[in-house]
């Protein structure tokens, strides 16, 4: 079964508990970044994000196999976040660790 | 900080929007409950002493009270002044404190020391400290009418409505005055008492010893007890007839063997008569110190309602002053100008921003800035009134300059935004916020910081603008909260997006400020020259306009007081008082009532001689006049001109006591002559009164020091009183036994306390020569005459003696009228320095309504220099450079320009409203020149040339200055139009800055471009085509 490399975009406030929640589901190493999105679509923004017209993002990626992906997006849906989640999956072509 | 609010505000516009309701209930609710009165509390902390020398002369009262009471007075801790008055048979003594003195504090230090003293007084000293009011306490005057005698009138205000009224909250007093007090009068025969070997001493003795009820313990009867009780009191005339006063033997004399016991009244120190029609009794309600005082009339007219039902049948309260009434035509003045305003404002926005939606949302900034003002007035104890409300209506126009250039940013910026343009809406209102948020808080900032030196004021006009300076810096505080918080998010939610056409008036301006800038660029010497002609104008005017110290107030009610022979008895004064009322009732139709009170009323807060009086005129509505006011004072001034031997002058009830208060005398120039001696200072006195009343301006100048009483002086002979065995104390004693009559004791007749007076025969009073030859009984039992004891002659004597600090002095008073105040305090002073050469020891104080005007002159002149620097600092901490910021002060003198000619032309005098306005004018014109010149910096550093700068810059802010302008102005026309109590006061403010907006938007509009362009930029930057300093980023989108 491939890998996928999934990415979630998350509201600020809502990135260490999704990070808690996919590190304990798979048991992995969780990525986390902060982020500035100077989008054009604020469906998702806050009312704050609005007005400052920037959206802080969180950024999480997680190297997961395929089929964990829908149990796992059904998982962090069902938590109580702030805002809306968007995510993607791009698959793993290769991968390694250089000493 | 301040962007951070903004983002808070829209991130949260619910909670904005909640918050805002919630503060216009709060604010509403603070309104309703806030106290009013017609003037902020003025009086400085004052303890007044009242005590009462029967039948002692002003001499004696000086060296016997007051003297002794001094003395221990002086050196009281945040001491200010000590001034005391000694009349006949009266010594009133004042204390006034530091300003913030609590009054609780400042009474229990005179009453520890008073305490001390009042051991060492004569033993008919009675009195101590007056009640905790203040000069502006007297709310509400009423007579008893009706067919009543006037002892009946008497009791039953000194015993059924008094106390009544005495226990409505805020009621410090009722001042009982007039009428006959219910005495118990003993009158000796001095035949039968020689008879009967006694003398005044032993029925004084005999009365007091005769008039008791006691407990005596209690007995046991079985298992219950008996209280025994012994009742000897005096209840009725038949008792103290039946009193012995010696037995000896089964013989006994009786009081009624050897007086007549009958009853009658105590010795009268003045009277109220009414309407020409006969003599009246008065009551006065005397206020606590800081008593809302429309809350205390409406407790006491509830309280007299309840009462009419008990009253005997025909007699009713008749009131002719309530203060109430001047309250709410005061307040009711400023009320009716601020909503006045209010529309005007909102019509003006509508015109310039030709958006109904932006004019309403600026227009929701007015009444939210004024609750949240109510609720801080509150808070910090600040009472509504014609200065405190004034503050508000002056800020009206100026209150909405944040919102004004808040909306307009947004509409600006929501004009541009279009459907590329994918930012949310949120962020568009964010940023054309935040890009005016130093202009905005720097400009109101400014403005807050011309009214800071009004609170450094001192003295009366301290405590008069200090509440219109803390209403204008709150609102304006309040304003700029609002115009950064609810505005956007109001905004926000009402404002379209989108192209909106530019405004009507706009499109008419624009082509002809354009053609008129050009004109001024191609005639630059042309534009400096007017400006300059303008300025030496100006500087003219300043010396022609006079200059006053206030405005007097029209309260209504007029003022006579009149002035008799200091020697005039209490009935003859009563019969002139009341010809002046019926001549005054005939002449001068719209009079309704004339109630006088002469002599001294029955607290002594108003210690009068029985020459002096009050008269209380009271007038038809306005629109039944002849003409004005003036004009009726001058009709009264005739009718009285008729009347020989009574001299008047004329003030109002609150101006007259305000005067009082602050000097200890009336007038708008008070002199003091202090010196040693009394002949000395009465030349003196009438030296100075001569020269200013031969100085054009006097309508009257008057002094008591010259004035004398005649004085029958009764010398006693020490050895001659000695042979007959009568001490000179005894001498004296039955002399005034005689005459004032002495105390012997009190019946209590239910709640009523009536005196037992022992007194000579009422004819005796009438006729001083039959005193000279009056018999006394010595102590060794024989009958001397007077004049046997003692050298009787007619003498002078002074009037009243008065002291400062200690020190005697005469005061001379001038009234002055048709011209200004300092000019004729001037021409005075040098008249008086010419004419009136002054003895070693004497020296001379002018005070008065002037002093208060040279006081405020000599701070505002030190505090304002110290704003404008503020000013400068604060400018230049918002624009970064000191070219910038030296030219928008440049502004400055050419806005004055048009408040000094405005003030002249409309022959107003330069006040301190007045120099309130140009404190106004000095922040709008700052504010004006600061949104100019950071558009002309903003296009410059958008690479704009200077020439295209100036021009451009100019036609751009066009529209932000003439708003500011004009609002400002249009705020400020109702005052100008006001006819009501306290418009006096707004007026020339108003004025002021109307004129001086006019040439300051002129010269911001045309000058200001022109010197920028000559002098905005050193001409190496012109030449880099870079400002002079780094711009502060902030600044530029104004």
């Amino acid at each position: 079964m491939s890998d996928v490399l999934l990415t979630l975009y998350c509201a600020a406030a809502d990135g260490e508990l999704i990070a808690d929640h996919i590190g304990e589901a798979q048991q992995t190493m969780v990525h986390l970044r902060n982020e500035q999105v100077f989008g054009r679509d604020f469906a998702d923004a806050s009312p704050s994000e609005r007005v400052m017209g920037q959206l802080r993002r969180c950024a999480l990626e997680v190297i997961v196999p395929h089929d964990a992906i829908a149990p796992l997006v059904a998982s962090i849906n069902a938590l109580g976040r702030a805002a809306p989640v968007r995510w993607h999956t791009v698959p793993i072509l290769s991968a390694g660790r250089l000493s | 900080m301040l962007r951070s609010l903004v983002a808070w505000s829209l991130s949260y516009r619910l909670l904005i929007l909640a918050l805002a309701a919630i503060l216009a209930g709060v604010g509403t609710y603070a309104f309703l409950k806030l106290p009013v009165d017609a003037y902020p509390d003025i009086a400085p902390t004052q303890v007044k002493i009242i005590l009462k020398a029967p039948g002692m002369t002003p001499e004696e009262v000086e060296a016997r009270v007051i003297t002794p009471i001094e003395m221990e007075m002086l050196g009281i801790p945040r001491q200010q002044n000590l001034r005391s008055m000694a009349k006949y048979a009266i010594a009133d003594i004042t204390i006034d404190f530091d300003d913030g003195t609590d009054i609780y504090w400042a009474r229990q230090q005179v009453a520890e020391r008073l305490s001390g003293v009042m051991g060492d007084m004569p033993s008919a000293v009675n009195g101590g400290l007056a009640p905790i009011s203040t000069p502006l306490s007297e709310l509400f005057m009423f007579t008893i009418e009706g067919p009543l005698s006037l002892e009946d009138k008497r009791s039953l205000m000194d015993w059924t409505i008094r106390p009544a009224l005495r226990t409505v909250a805020g009621v410090a007093d009722v001042n009982v005055l007039g009428g006959y007090a219910r005495a118990f009068e003993v009158r000796p025969d001095p035949v039968a008492l020689a008879a009967a070997g006694l003398t005044i001493s032993d029925l004084q003795t005999a009365i007091h010893a005769g008039n008791r009820n006691d407990g005596a313990g209690r007995l046991t009867e079985g298992e219950g007890a008996l209280i025994v009780r012994a009742v000897g009191a005096v209840k009725s005339v038949e008792d103290l007839q039946e009193q012995v006063i010696r037995s000896s033997g089964s013989r006994v004399v009786r009081l009624g063997d050897v007086a007549d016991v009958t009853i009658g009244s105590i010795t009268r120190y003045g009277a109220v008569t009414r309407d020409g029609k006969g003599e009246a009794v008065q009551g006065l309600v005397i206020a606590l110190r800081g008593a809302d005082a429309r809350l205390v009339v409406e407790g006491v007219k509830e309280r007299l309602d309840s009462l009419q039902s008990s009253l005997p049948a025909g007699t009713s309260i008749d009131v002719f002053y309530d203060r109430s009434d001047l309250i709410s035509r005061a307040v009711g003045t400023v009320e009716s100008a601020l909503l006045e305003a209010t529309i005007l404002v909102v019509i003006l926005l509508i015109i310039f921003l030709a958006d109904w939606r932006a004019a309403a949302i600026v227009a929701i900034v007015l009444p939210l800035s004024a609750l949240i003002t109510f609720i801080t007035m509150r808070s910090v104890g600040l009472t509504a009134n014609l200065m405190s409300l004034g503050g508000l209506a002056i800020a009206i126009g100026i209150l909405v300059d944040g919102a004004v250039v808040v909306v307009e940013n947004i509409v600006e910026r929501l004009r541009h935004v279009d459907d590329k343009d994918h930012r949310p809406r949120l962020n568009h209102i964010f940023r054309a916020t935040s890009d005016v948020i130093v202009p905005v808080s720097a400009g109101i900032l400014i403005i807050a910081l011309v009214f800071l030196p009004l609170l450094t004021l001192e003295g009366l006009e301290g405590k008069l603008f200090a509440p219109v300076a803390l209403t204008i810096i709150i609102a304006l505080l309040a304003s700029l909260v609002i115009a950064l918080t609810l505005v956007p998010v109001l905004a926000s939610l009402g404002l379209k997006s989108g192209h909106h056409a530019e405004p009507w008036i706009m499109r008419q301006l624009m082509p002809r400020y354009r053609h008129l800038l050009a004109g001024a660029f191609a005639r630059k010497k042309l534009v400096y020259g007017c400006a300059a002609g303008g300025l030496a104008i100006a500087v003219i005017a300043y010396g022609a306009v006079g200059k006053t110290f206030m405005p007097t107030m029209d309260e209504g009610s007029v003022v006579m007081q009149t002035a008799k022979l200091p020697s005039v008895s209490l009935d003859h004064s009563v019969k002139m008082d009341l010809a002046a009322q019926r001549a005054i009732l005939k002449n001068v139709p719209e009079v309704t009532s004339v109630i006088t009170r002469v002599g001294t009323d029955e607290i002594g807060l108003d210690p009068m001689g029985l020459g002096e009086a009050d008269a209380f005129v009271t007038l038809k509505p306005r629109e039944e006049w002849r003409g004005t006011k003036d004009d009726i004072v001058e009709s009264m001034r005739s009718a009285m001109h008729q009347l020989p031997g009574a001299e008047a002058s004329f003030t109002q009830p609150i101006e007259m006591r305000v005067s009082e208060m602050l000097t200890g005398a009336r007038g708008d120039l008070a002199i003091k002559i202090f010196g040693p001696d009394l002949a000395t200072l009465s030349t003196l006195a009438a030296d100075i009164q001569t020269t200013l009343s031969g100085i054009s301006g006097a309508s009257e100048v008057m002094t008591m020091a010259n004035d004398t009483v005649d004085y029958l002086e009764v010398d006693i002979d020490r050895l001659a009183a000695g042979r007959a065995g009568m001490p000179i104390d005894a001498l004296q004693d039955a002399m005034r036994a005689k005459l004032e009559g002495l105390d012997a004791g009190m019946v209590a007749e239910g709640q009523r306390r009536t005196p037992i007076l022992i007194k000579g025969d009422d004819s005796l009073r009438s006729d001083p020569d039959r005193f000279s030859d009056l018999m006394l009984r010595t102590a060794d039992g024989n009958l001397a005459r007077v004049s046997d004891l003692a050298r009787v002659s007619r003498v002078e004597g002074p009037v009243r003696v008065d002291h400062e600090n200690g020190t005697r002095y005469a005061l001379v008073q001038a009234f002055v009228s048709g011209r200004d105040l300092v000019g004729y305090v001037d021409e005075a002073k040098a008249a008086v320095a010419r004419d009136v050469p002054l003895p070693a020891g004497y020296s001379l104080v002018w005070g008065g309504q002037f002093e208060n005007q040279q006081r405020a002159s000599q701070r505002l002149m030190l505090v304002i220099p110290a704003a404008l620097l503020l000013i400068f600092l604060v400018l230049f901490a918002t624009l970064r450079s000191l070219r910038a910021s030296t030219l928008i002060l440049v502004n400055i003198p050419f806005a004055m320009v048009g408040g000094i000619l405005s003030l002249s032309l409309s022959g107003q005098y330069l006040s301190v409203p007045a120099s309130v306005g140009f404190i106004a004018l000095l922040g709008i014109a700052v504010l004006n020149g600061l949104v100019l010149i950071s558009c002309f910096r903003q296009l410059r550093d958008e690479g704009y040339s200077m020439a295209d700068t100036v021009r451009l810059g100019a036609e751009r802010r066009l529209r932000p200055v003439l708003m500011t302008a004009s609002i400002a102005a249009f705020g400020l026309v109702p005052l100008l139009f006001a006819s009501g109590p306290g418009s006096e006061i707004q007026r020339p403010l108003a004025i002021v800055v109307i004129g001086g907006l006019v040439t300051s938007t002129l010269l911001t509009l045309i000058l200001l471009p022109i010197l920028y362009e000559r002098f905005g930029e050193s001409s190496s930057s012109q030449a880099d085509g870079t400002t002079d300093a780094a711009p502060n980023k902030d600044a530029q989108h104004v």
